[in-house]
């Protein structure tokens, strides 16, 4: 698994869209800040309001990443040599986690410290920044998982792209359930949605434990799930 | 004799139609393995199967000894490369990245003998140029060093020359037979383009609706395809005696079907014949190659 990681991570290095979508996550991080001082907003929390537009970027990205394999069958060449089924998947999986996390780590550094030096340490506590930071993270990894298991189960571009569609009705449940809260149904499934999770960022998360938990659930699912499809998964 | 591929009874049933019907083969070491089937025959699957792209429904091969079973198969698998239906390459990485990566992926880290594979292959002079910017032989010789990556002791080659054009297929059959003759490569190699598959191959096995309906050497098929004169008697018995007399060279094809590898004179042929109290019921040249033998061995219906 080490040597499939190792290629991905340089595959990644290479192409310029993986580039570009680290570079855009500082980018935005300073153009946030800025607006907000210029908006005279205060607050520390619209730093959250991007990382739901990075992570919609990011699965169109990571997904197409991992679908290449398929398109260009080079997984057959890493299948031909012997390596497992389980490793090619998880090598994928962190690759995937490391493309979706780092840049957001980047954008929450550079966010922190324009913030900082724009707005200053007033409009935040930190405990609560940190804890919006936590659930985000661990939300992004989880959109990650779910980029991972289309990618690998679809097994054509259009696992590529189906993650970024299927956000759209991610979020709008979760927009649904912010219009609707008598519907408890509708919040409960949002409580296990991650994209649901960093839309409500806005704000200090009044339940970042269950978040994370939920997070986490949902990435080991969807991991775990993945991993037994493609174990059994005829190739072409 | 020794095998590297062994296959018994494999079945591969895909929703409701089975490609592989128990397909049973033996690939020797040190061979150019020519696998012939028509389209749909269940060439790509049996392959896809041995490179653990899929999975048989039933049935069981074993890889230099090793079965599909056993967990060591995936190491065992270090042993081959292949190249199955398109090249597997990274269209945005020149030739050499192309085989640094394949090197990573098996965990080479000197990249010392990736220029003698270029060289090889006929692409050293490359340099910057991407794969997605190569002709389809060039792409093919590429897929073809990524293969060699690891020094494989069998090479796995599914319709290698399909859309090359002349010069491309001249160039693809000298490397694989350059591959063959100077490092012992054992190869299987999968075509439907007869003549070609002729000018390589030292055995045969001939597949058709997803199992393998007849395994022979070069020289079997050589026998076989030899031209001569067809008879069919009414005493097969006194027909040898007499032919036996006349010292001609002969096979017993079928049940009072007899091959005679000579140009015999008909008349003396048949006074002989009847001298045994044996009648020649007809008699035909027959000249066959490759095609015509695979033609008469899976019959010419369309399998659409």
């Amino acid at each position: 698994m080490n040597k499939l990681l190792r290629v991905n991570l340089k595959l990644m290095v290479r192409r310029k869209d993986t580039r570009l979508c680290a570079g855009l996550s500082v980018v935005l991080a300073v153009l946030g800040a800025l607006v907000s001082k210029l908006n005279g907003n205060m607050t520390w929390y619209d730093m959250f309001e991007f990382p739901l537009i990075l992570v919609m970027i990011f699965s169109a990205v990571g997904g197409l990443f991992i679908s290449r394999d398929y398109t260009q069958n080079t997984i057959r060449n890493k299948l031909t040599v012997g390596h497992k089924r389980t490793g090619i998947y998880l090598a994928n999986q962190i690759t995937e986690t490391i493309f979706f996390c780092v840049p957001v780590i980047f954008y929450f550094i550079t966010s922190a410290i324009a913030n900082f030096i724009l707005i200053g340490a007033k409009g935040a506590v930190f405990s609560e920044v940190m804890g919006n930071i936590a659930v985000c993270l661990i939300a992004v990894n989880a959109l990650s998982a779910l980029t991972t298991f289309l990618a690998m189960t679809v097994k054509s571009s259009a696992g590529g792209v189906l993650p970024i569609i299927l956000m759209y009705p991610m979020l709008m449940l979760s927009v649904l359930a912010e219009a609707l809260e008598d519907v408890k149904w509708l919040k409960y499934v949002c409580d296990f949605i991650p994209v649901s999770h960093i839309a409500s960022l806005m704000q200090p998360d009044k339940d970042p434990a269950m978040h994370i938990c939920y997070s986490l659930i949902f990435f080991a699912l969807f991991t775990a799930g993945g991993i037994a499809a493609f174990r059994k998964a005829d190739l072409k | 004799m020794d095998y590297v591929l062994k296959t018994k009874d494999l079945c591969k049933q895909y929703k409701d139609f089975k490609a592989l019907k128990g397909l049973t083969m033996n690939v020797p070491k040190g061979a150019i393995y020519g696998f012939v089937g028509r389209n749909g025959a269940g060439k790509t699957t049996l392959i896809r199967i041995i490179c653990g792209i899929q999975f048989s429904t039933s049935g069981s091969f074993e890889l230099y000894g090793v079965k599909d079973s056993d967990s060591a198969i995936s190491e065992t698998r270090r042993r081959m490369g292949a190249i199955v239906e398109t090249p597997s390459i990274f269209p945005y990485l020149t030739a050499r990245e192309n085989l640094e990566m394949q090197y990573d992926i098996m965990g080479m880290p000197d990249y010392s003998s990736i220029d003698g594979l270029l060289e090889l292959v006929g692409l050293k002079n490359t340099g910057k140029k991407l794969a997605k910017n190569f002709s389809l032989g060039m792409r093919q010789r590429l897929a073809i060093a990524v293969a060699l990556c690891g020094n494989p002791d069998l090479l796995i080659f599914d319709e290698p020359i399909n859309g090359l054009d002349p010069q491309g297929i001249i160039e693809i059959r000298e490397l694989i037979l350059k591959l063959n003759k100077e490092r012992n490569i054992t190869i299987l190699i999968s075509s439907h383009i007869l003549d070609e598959l002729a000018k390589l191959a030292t055995h045969y096995g001939f597949i058709d609706n997803g199992s393998i309906v007849r395994e022979m050497s070069a020289e079997e098929l050589e026998t076989a395809c030899r031209k001569c004169v067809r008879i069919n008697v009414t005493d097969c018995t006194a027909a040898v005696k007499a032919l036996d007399d006349m010292e001609f060279d002969y096979k017993i094809s079928d049940e009072n079907v007899i091959d005679i590898y000579a140009k015999p004179n008909i008349t003396r042929l048949a006074a002989a014949l009847s001298k045994e109290g044996c009648e020649i019921l007809s008699c035909t040249e027959h000249d066959e190659n490759l095609e015509g033998f695979f033609i008469s061995l899976v019959g010419g219906d369309s399998n659409e």
